[in-house]
């Protein structure tokens, strides 16, 4: 069960340079064919430093930032149990291609649900940039679901 | 859509819905590497079967990435303020995921259109909605 003292629990801060290939190739793997995430020269020519990031491009900073593996492991969850439930993103400023961001998370809630059978964990993160301008606000919520019986 | 269309959006407007390709095993490998979320349960067969699945599933950030681009394709970019999905079912293999988006809600703050959407991806195949959620965008005039 986890445990709700892992509320207001902060991961060390974290730095991450946003690199013009890894956007190149999360707008792929979409089929994000716009060309604000695809063409330097188009993105500069509409005003911005560089490539801008899709919006579900953050949870790949956040993962680039803080391996999921380290936040399982920090809150002893058990990888073959966790689902997404779901996704919030705020958005500031656009995320350009060439940024370097400073990310800050926390676990903010944890909680269960169907008499322990479903457990939850909320993590919140932000992302500044190198102009130290609000990029975005992430809150994620993980599922817990409890594991079937193995019957082999 | 124009500006003067993205503009001209009413309550209960809805966006021309976005049918994609079916989900392939590949899709799962190549959005796995692409998006850094490497859990093995989407992309392992293996693995997903000792975690008492069937076969593997689709990440649910998959899904939220073709649900945003039902916005990048129709509105300006950097006017998405705010994005908020539940992850209400799994999407499988094979699964061809269709995104819809309906106004939900139009008002003027400070020189702004603030629009807000109410959006789903579905799979009609199997009858379910595997996403709910909503987009607030803040289109400038």
């Amino acid at each position: 069960m986890l445990d709700r003292g892992l509320i207001g629990l902060r991961l060390p801060q974290a730095t991450t340079t946003i690199e013009a290939g890894r956007i190149r190739r999360f707008a792929e793997a979409i089929d994000e064919r716009g060309a604000l995430y695809n063409d330097e020269q188009a993105a500069r020519a509409a005003g911005y430093r560089s490539l801008i990031a899709p919006p579900t491009f953050v949870t790949t900073i956040r993962l680039d930032a803080y391996p999921a593996g380290d936040l399982y492991a920090l809150a002893g969850l058990d990888l073959p149990r966790v689902l997404h439930g779901e996704q919030e993103f705020n958005y500031g400023v656009p995320v350009c291609a060439g940024d370097t961001l400073l990310l800050e998370s926390e676990i903010v809630d944890v909680y269960e649900k169907s008499g322990g059978a479903l457990e939850f964990l909320v993590v919140a993160t932000t992302g500044r940039n190198q102009f130290d301008e609000l990029a975005f606000e992430s809150r994620s919520t993980l599922v817990l679901r409890r594991l079937p019986e193995r019957t082999t | 859509m124009t500006l003067a269309a993205v503009h001209a959006l009413a309550p209960g407007d809805e966006l021309e819905p976005l049918v994609l390709p079916p989900i392939t095993r590949a899709t799962l490998a190549l959005f796995a590497g692409a998006s850094g979320d490497h859990n093995p349960i989407h992309i392992d067969i293996d693995f997903a079967q000792a975690a008492g699945m069937p076969d593997v599933f689709a990440h649910g950030m998959l899904s939220m990435g073709y649900l945003s681009r039902l916005l990048t394709e129709r509105f300006p970019a950097g006017s998405l303020r705010e994005f908020k999905v539940r992850f209400a079912a799994l999407t499988l293999v094979h699964d061809v995921i269709v995104c819809r988006g309906r106004v939900r809600n139009v008002e003027t703050i400070e020189r702004a259109r603030h629009v807000t959407l109410d959006l789903e991806a579905t799979v009609p195949k199997r009858g379910i909605t595997t996403l709910t959620g909503h987009a607030v965008l803040a289109l400038p005039f």
